[in-house]
């Protein structure tokens, strides 16, 4: 028995090695599927009582608020998610107290985003996931521009998003880039940055 | 259901009833701090989800509690912070048990725990560890998600009384070097139960040391972040006061019974200098790449119990040095997922685990042991396990309708292994082993699951899994669970669910040519739990309140053989001749169960400085074994509950904490065959734990923690001693003592 312990241990050693690498080398063979960190019901339901806290939320969305929810058309996680996006908005009537109309919109360069923002007189962007290397472009073509971006995944607002999500200790978490909020005008009310976590490009 | 029940509920009821839905409304503030509050869970159904809309009724414990609580190891979390959940503590591996049900002696196995998703049950006897055992380094917890209730839906075996998922914290989370030293003591306690200070030598002691680093970084283009911690735990017990309990003679040598160098002939007990120790060395490492997520674990944990009870040691020599239990883990696994359209995901699990498991035993008695050991003997007990596996899921999702199914199978490939070593005490020769036997065997488990929320207000939660098990055959494990807002911030559940324990490789080959034969048809255990309950949610204050009933099937107990079964076994070999009363591990034992739990949590104040909470639970439970009749639980006591509240005074000021929790007083285990004139009790328990912490003045690097806790029952429920079971109408039951005073000085220095 002690000598096929010996034995088990190093086939355990060996089998843990050798599954690990399978599975690694599979794994990093295909690009896995983004998630959000917080769930998405979960980030409307956030969303609605944030807006509330920018100042130039009610002259921004005016009458009726329009969402552009922003997936990449040949990413599945950026179109599953956004899918999920416009789903959440469209069960809700009121958004920040406001009525809203949704529209999604395929991401193609940073400078047409913007005009397409401008041309719809969208107030607040929506970005799926798939775009973190399209981020800091898009955060640089909406300066100037009235809109709030919100980010579904974490890592985003750090790249460039204005407002996004993440989770830690098993509870929500809220995430602004001031520097950003300010270039798109939207200027969060100082009790709203109590409760959220400013975060640095 | 007891009249105490009934108020309770009533009262519960009522309160709900009274709470308008207006009178819920919180202002924006409020009710985005109340969002914010919103627990989010990923254990109950596989996928990410609030905990008040989950399949299952879900606390969250927070590495912002575990610190500010003094929190050190699971079972301390779960005893002062969960819901439902409590541990007993008979010094060594702790016991757990939920609502009411605790099977003594099960080494854990009625609950999965899981670290990161991944079971950290062994393959042997099913075996987890609560206490130290569990092999996580605390620092590098985010949350730990204690799921009430069977959980087999999607994880198969030993989810009976529920599931404990470990989350460990994302790199950015725990970023830098970060070096740990922790000291801890116990105070001794003379055998009346009075707390010791003198002499300084017979203090408990332990050390812990650790280093962890967590980074974030880009690794084939991809965000890729690493977390890794790894730990020393040392602790030697404080020196115990037992016995005396006077055997007599050695029925085999005919001289005073001997209890090995340090004991006194024909007499147990004396002071233990040597047999109570917990050494935990180990470490935890995550390195996810994208969306695939490898880990690897490595523990192990050895562990001295300083007496005879009916778990671990039921013979053996007193304060024996060399007396322990030691285990070691070694797990990996990688994870990952692929989206294959805007409605379909594909995901996996692969795993591998090498586990053995040794019990070192000592006894010079030579009527403790078999024939032919006259000078007494050295029992070595052997469990190994190798396992392999895999899991495939697939989820299909229709985002209007909050519609997702998911669809997966698991596959597993265990060998086991086990034998029971016998060595003369005096000389060390070997005998023939024991109850050796080898096996292979695996299982393949597919799984359905549909959720749905057509509305905002009606979410509805459908599961089966049908496990088959080479060992036993196959099992159904179905869930329901549907959830109502009925308005704002109010969720009401109601689930059924069933689980099941496959037996255990130890249950199913376990034999002593003594007393005990194997049992190779023993089956699943089972059980089916309905629960309903109510939360509401007002600003950043939640309340709770529960009923359940669960029902127990086929529980694994002794049955002892008939005299046409004995002979049969003696002439197949299985029982050495002579052999007079012989068991066998049979599916005879039925739980009836049902009772209340309620919670309520909140802060005050304007920046919430001030933060408190407390959980209640009281169930009543009867267990029926074979042909005895049905009795009380032992040890899980019907009510318990903990509190807990703390202040942040802010800016380089630390934080006060304190906590604690209750148990009422409940039968020991021995209670109802032990046969004592006195039928023993353990006492009610009240246990507190003042706790400050905070970063040292002038130094943002460096933090602390400093903890004092207080028991006042001077011992748990478990019988300790030769006279686990009383032989005239004068024994009187010892119970096992407890540790009453213990503290800790921590501090956690990140180098950059």
């Amino acid at each position: 028995m002690e000598r096929g312990f010996r034995g088990c241990g190093h086939r355990a050693l060996s089998a843990c090695a050798a599954i690990c690498l399978a599975a690694a080398t599979f794994g990093l063979s295909i690009a896995g599927a983004e998630d959000a960190e917080v769930p998405v019901r979960l980030q409307i339901d956030l969303l609605g009582r944030v807006l509330p806290y920018d100042r130039n939320f009610a002259a921004r969305a005016g009458e009726e608020l329009h969402v552009l929810v922003v997936i990449k058309s040949d990413d599945a996680d950026s179109k599953r998610l956004g899918a999920q996006i416009l789903a959440e908005l469209r069960a809700r009537s009121l958004l920040g107290q406001v009525r809203h109309t949704t529209e999604l919109v395929s991401f193609s360069d940073a400078r047409t985003l913007a005009g397409l923002c401008k041309a719809r007189r969208a107030g607040l962007v929506y970005l799926s996931s798939g775009l973190r290397n399209e981020l800091p472009a898009i955060a640089q073509a909406l300066r100037g521009s009235d809109v709030l971006s919100v980010a579904t995944l974490a890592d985003d607002v750090k790249r460039g998003a204005v407002l996004g999500f993440s989770a830690s200790s098993g509870k929500p978490k809220l995430l602004v880039q001031l520097a950003q909020a300010r270039s798109q005008h939207v200027d969060f009310r100082a009790d709203f940055l109590r409760l959220a976590q400013v975060v640095t490009p | 259901m007891s009249p105490r029940l009934r108020l309770a509920c009533a009262c519960a009821f009522l309160l709900f009833g009274l709470l308008p839905p207006t009178a819920a409304r919180a202002d924006s503030g409020e009710e985005l701090e109340s969002l914010l509050e919103q627990p989010i869970v990923s254990t109950p159904s596989k996928q990410t989800e609030t905990a008040a809309l989950a399949p299952a009724t879900t606390t969250i414990i927070t590495a912002e509690q575990l610190r500010t609580f003094g929190i050190r190891s699971l079972d301390e979390a779960i005893d002062y912070l969960s819901l439902g959940m409590i541990t007993s503590h008979p010094l060594h591996a702790v016991e757990i048990g939920a609502r009411g049900v605790q099977l003594t002696a099960d080494y854990g196995n009625h609950v999965l725990l899981m670290i990161d998703g991944n079971p950290v049950n062994e393959p042997w006897n099913g075996t987890a560890y609560f206490e130290r055992g569990a092999g996580v380094p605390f620092e590098l917890v985010d949350h730990i998600e204690v799921i009430l209730g069977p959980g087999s839906v999607m994880y198969g075996s030993q989810a009976m009384l529920g599931v404990i998922n470990i989350v460990t914290k994302r790199a950015r989370d725990f970023a830098g070097l970060h070096l740990i030293a922790e000291g801890d003591t116990q105070l001794p306690q003379a055998h009346d139960g009075s707390i010791q200070t003198s002499p300084l030598g017979a203090w408990g002691h332990g050390v812990r040391g650790s280093v962890g680093y967590g980074s974030t970084f880009t690794l084939f283009g991809e965000p890729s972040e690493l977390t890794l911690q790894a730990e020393y735990y040392r602790n030697d017990g404080p020196h115990w006061q037992l016995g005396p309990q006077v055997w007599g003679d050695d029925s085999i040598t005919g001289r005073p019974k001997s209890w090995g160098p340090r004991g006194t002939p024909g007499t147990w007990g004396g002071t233990t200098l040597d047999q109570h120790y917990t050494l935990a060395p180990d470490a935890y490492l995550k390195l996810q790449i994208g969306d695939v997520v490898a880990t690897l674990r490595g523990s192990l944990y050895q562990r001295a119990t300083p007496y005879l009870d009916s778990i671990i040691n039921s013979a053996g020599d007193f304060d024996d040095p060399n007396g322990r239990e030691r285990d070691r883990f070694l797990q990996s696994s990688v994870m990952f997922s692929k989206s294959l359209s805007s409605r379909v995901v594909i995901g996996s699990r692969f795993y591998g685990e090498g586990y053995d498991y040794r019990w070192f035993n000592n006894r010079e008695a030579a009527e403790d042991c078999p024939n032919g050991f006259s000078n007494g003997c050295r029992r070595r007990l052997l469990g190994e396990g190798v396992v392999g596996g895999g899991d495939l899921h697939l989820s299909y999702s229709i985002p209007a309708a909050r519609a997702v199914t998911l669809l997966g199978i698991e596959g597993r490939v265990r060998h086991i292994g086990s034998e029971l070593q016998l060595y003369d005490y005096a000389t060390g020769s070997s005998a023939p082993a024991q109850n050796h036997y080898t096996q292979t065997d695996g299982l393949i488990a597919p799984y359905l699951q549909q959720s749905l929320s057509p509305t905002d207000w009606l979410d509805l939660n459908a599961g089966l899994r049908l496990d088959h098990d080479t060992r036993f055959g196959s099992k159904l494990s179905p869930r329901g669970a549907i959830g109502i807002t009925p308005w704002h911030e109010a969720h009401v559940k109601l689930i059924y669910a069933e689980a099941f324990r496959a037996p255990t490789a130890y249950e199913l080959n376990y034999a002593d040519p003594a007393d005990q034969v194997v049992s190779p048809n023993l089956g699943p255990e089972s059980v089916r739990s309905l629960e309903a309950s109510a939360e509401q949610r007002f600003g950043m204050h939640r309340l709770f309140f529960g009923v359940f009933r669960s029902w127990w099937f086929d529980m694994v107990g002794y049955a002892t053989l008939d005299d046409a079964q004995t002979t049969a076994a003696i002439a197949a070999g299985q029982l050495a001749k002579g052999a007079t009363e012989a068991f066998r591990y049979e599916n005879l034992g039925t739980i009836d169960n049902y009772g209340l739990n309620a919670g309520y949590e909140g802060a005050a104040l304007r920046r919430h400085q001030l933060q408190f909470g407390v959980n209640l639970t009281e169930a009543y439970t009867r267990v029926h074994y074979g042909s005895d009749p049905s009795q009380p639980m032992t040890v899980s006591p019907s009510l318990f509950g903990n509190a807990r509240v703390s202040y942040a005074f802010g800016g380089d000021a630390p934080t006060l904490g304190l906590a604690a929790v209750f148990l009422a007083k409940r039968p020991a285990d021995r209670a109802y065959d032990g046969g004592f004139s006195v039928m023993p009790y353990a006492p009610a328990d009240l246990e507190l734990r003042t706790t400050v912490s905070g970063h040292l003045p002038g130094v943002e690097r460096l933090r602390y923690r400093l903890s004092v806790s207080f028991a006042s029952a001077a011992h748990s429920a478990y019988v300790i001693g030769p006279y686990l079971y009383a032989v005239d109408a004068t024994t009187r039951a010892e119970l096992a003592p407890m540790t009453r005073l213990q503290g800790f000085l921590g501090l956690e220095y990140v180098l950059f």
